[in-house]
């Protein structure tokens, strides 16, 4: 039977031909616009990912507010107003020993100035712990290496704000400055050449009596004559650098330089940013930490983990919930572009239906001798779906390809005009196989439904008149 | 009586042109032996067609009966009239109807799928049923490619594919010269003396019907109107 549908088809060829050009375009488009939306969910799964942020959660005190309690309004105002609870260094070690956890520790960040190559520049400091080691998804660095042990003087600076510090880093393609750079008299440097080298950081301290008060330290700083502040300069050694970020792949540290756990923690600062913080905590005087970073150790233990932590009375933020609801976005947008696709389809359809008709009606004399030598009203309607079938499958075949071409050239464009230079290639398209055996059997299926109408014409032509036909 | 292979009992054709009944078999009744050769003959629209197109199964009675083996083929069901048309009858016609674009051996082939034949086996059966028309030189050649009478005579090997017992014929020598008429009417001849099968030929030609036939049936304006037997030493043994 598949012999004869080919073979029919083949006899018109030119015909055949469109109407399966139709069917390629409606097919093309249909699965190009998919395969941008499965590709962009599928980059944004990977980036986070990448980064290990599935495993990842924060943990921090106190609840965060029910939105459906707001019909309370004085009862939602109170709870915006009052300061959290802090989470104890006890509560942080009985995280640390779940069986879930892979490493669990404090968010410690404050401000600083780092002082290098004769230049300064305002960071955010993050205290991380030597642990981190462990995991090179969240770390990413491009050269150096991490802390060993939490008490060094080490710091692991960001790509980004090298710029800053008036260095830039040699690259393998680039071997002088780009025209920008020597515009900002940047300094091409390797790596090696600052790894080891020595970085102040200075911190703002209060100068008052028991307040980690030091006067040996205050005669080496230079001091303010009216407020109560210093500076308190700290050098550490550049242990690495971080890779730089691109659009999708933001680092889960915003901090421009991390230190270790400890030596930050006990670094001279002054507790608060701004003045009513600090009148609120000389108020409550709380010790503890605001969030946690938790990593657990597989995904399947997130949730379990999520629950357990939920039960001590602490709210929970996982990448892992809120992706979920991503995915349902992506749901939403993916049909969406998956209509429109369609309708391209429908009227390729229509095409199928228009040339069968037409082939039925040039064929009639040859139906009526089919029948006349045996062939069954079934019989005939076979052939002319499997005929429809097979520009559905061809077709679908064709469409694929084109489909992926078009992407291809279209990722091409996006990349180099819309990428900023020299950041790797994005694949902004993804075909997973799913997307292929569906748009081949859809197609199919289109094709068959289709080629009903015409397919039963054919099957009930009278073979007495078909054969007088000329 | 047990050896009747087609009863044709008060059989009725009416059909539409347009705001027109056209009786194309008023109360048509014969009978027919197993092994007969029968010639039809009668003026255009004597219903000599229409007769041949209801025994083959293409057309469909509007009134009485046609019992073929003993089936009455108005109760026949779409499926089992197919199956009709594949092994109780072949037909081959005036104006050849073969598909053009297939050779003669995929013509043949064509019916030997309709009738279940396994793939393997029909070009195998094709080239069989070809040698035996003497033509399986011609395997591989379009209708286009050849005579009228090679054309014809693949129909016969056509109509053969399924082993039918009976052949009908609408005018298979009208678009023949003398000569190749000839040829084919001996080949069906042979079919019909030498391997039983019932011949059914409509046929202008009275000479020829004369010739060949056992019995000729006259037909005028839907009904019989005589049988002869015509003088021609070629009487059936066993009858």
């Amino acid at each position: 039977m598949w012999q004869i549908a080919f073979r029919n088809l083949r006899k018109t060829r030119l015909r055949s031909t469109l109407t399966l050009l139709g069917v390629s375009i409606g097919i093309g488009s249909l699965v190009s616009m998919v395969s941008f939306g499965t590709g962009m969910e599928k980059n944004i799964r990977d980036a986070i990912a990448k980064q290990g942020l599935f495993t990842r959660i924060t943990v921090s005190a106190g609840k965060i507010p029910d939105l459906s309690s707001l019909n309370n309004l004085e009862n939602a105002m109170s709870n915006f107003d009052s300061v959290p609870e802090k989470i104890s260094d006890s509560l942080l070690q009985v995280i640390q020993n779940y069986e879930e956890v892979a490493m669990a520790y404090p968010e410690i960040t404050f401000s600083g100035k780092v002082s290098f190559n004769g230049n300064e520049k305002k960071v955010t400091v993050q205290a991380v712990p030597g642990e981190l080691a462990r995991d090179d998804k969240a770390l990413n660095l491009h050269s150096g290496s991490f802390f060993e042990t939490d008490t060094v003087f080490e710091v692991i600076l960001s790509y980004g704000m090298l710029d800053d510090l008036g260095l830039k880093l040699k690259t393998d393609e680039k071997t002088g400055l780009s025209k920008e750079d020597s515009a900002k008299n940047l300094t091409l440097i390797t790596p090696e050449e600052i790894l080891g080298d020595t970085i102040l950081i200075a911190t703002a301290v209060l100068n008052l009596p028991g307040n980690n008060f030091n006067p040996l330290m205050m005669m080496a700083s230079r001091s303010f004559q009216r407020a109560p502040f210093s500076e308190h300069q700290t050098p550490f050694v550049i242990k690495g650098i971080r890779n730089k970020e691109f659009n999708f792949s933001r680092s889960i540290f915003s901090a421009e330089v991390l230190v270790p756990m400890e030596t930050g923690k006990n670094l001279p600062r002054a507790s608060f940013n701004n003045v009513w913080d600090y009148l609120d905590s000389s108020k409550k005087n709380k010790q503890g930490y605001d969030v946690l970073n938790v990593t657990a150790k597989d995904m399947a233990d997130i949730t379990p983990l999520i629950n357990k932590i939920k039960k001590m009375g602490l709210s929970v933020f996982s990448f892992f919930d809120q992706f979920e609801e991503i995915k349902r976005s992506f749901l939403i947008v993916n049909s969406l572009l998956s209509v429109v696709g369609t309708i391209a389809l429908i009227v390729a359809a229509l095409g199928i239906v228009n040339t069968m008709v037409m082939s039925v009606m040039e064929r009639t004399r040859e139906i009526g001798i089919m029948k006349a030598i045996g062939g069954a009203e079934s019989d005939i309607r076979k052939i002319f779906l499997l005929e429809a079938s097979v520009i559905g499958l061809v077709g679908a075949l064709f469409g694929l390809l084109l489909g992926w071409g078009v992407t291809r050239i279209a990722n091409m464009v996006l990349n180099t005009q819309i990428m900023p230079a020299g950041e790797e290639p994005v694949n902004l398209f993804y075909f997973p196989w799913w997307l292929i055996a569906g748009a081949i059997a859809f197609s199919i299926l289109v094709s068959v439904v289709s080629g009903l109408y015409p397919a039963s014409k054919a099957a009930a032509t009278d073979p007495v008149k078909a054969l007088r036909h000329d | 009586m047990h050896n009747l292979i087609i009863e044709v009992s008060d059989a009725s054709k009416t059909y539409k042109k347009g705001k027109i009944n056209v009786h194309a078999l008023r109360k048509c009744s014969l009978q027919i032996k197993k092994g007969e050769f029968i010639a039809i003959t009668g003026r255009s629209g004597s219903g000599k067609s229409t007769l041949l197109n209801l025994i083959g199964g293409l057309d469909v009675l509007t009134q009485g009966s046609i019992k073929i083996n003993g089936s009455e083929m108005a109760s026949l069901p779409g499926k089992k009239l197919a199956s009709h048309r594949r092994f109780t009858v072949g037909m081959i016609f005036q104006s050849f109807n073969l598909i053009p674009s297939y050779s003669a051996a995929e013509n043949i082939s064509l019916a030997l799928a309709f009738g279940g034949c396994p793939r393997a086996k029909r070009k195998e059966k094709a080239l069989h049923l070809l040698n035996q028309v003497g033509l399986s030189a011609r395997a591989d050649h379009k209708p286009a490619e050849l005579s009228g009478g090679e054309m014809q005579r693949v129909s016969i090997a056509r109509a053969l594919a399924n082993s039918p017992d009976i052949l009908l014929a609408d005018e298979p020598t009208g678009n023949l010269d003398s000569t190749t008429a000839n040829e084919v009417m001996a080949i069906i001849q042979e079919l019909n003396r030498t391997h039983g099968i019932t011949v059914i030929m409509v046929t202008h030609d009275q000479l020829m019907a004369r010739e060949y036939a056992h019995r000729i049936i006259d037909l005028k304006d839907g009904k019989v109107e005589s049988i002869i037997e015509p003088d021609n030493n070629k009487t059936l043994n066993n009858i």
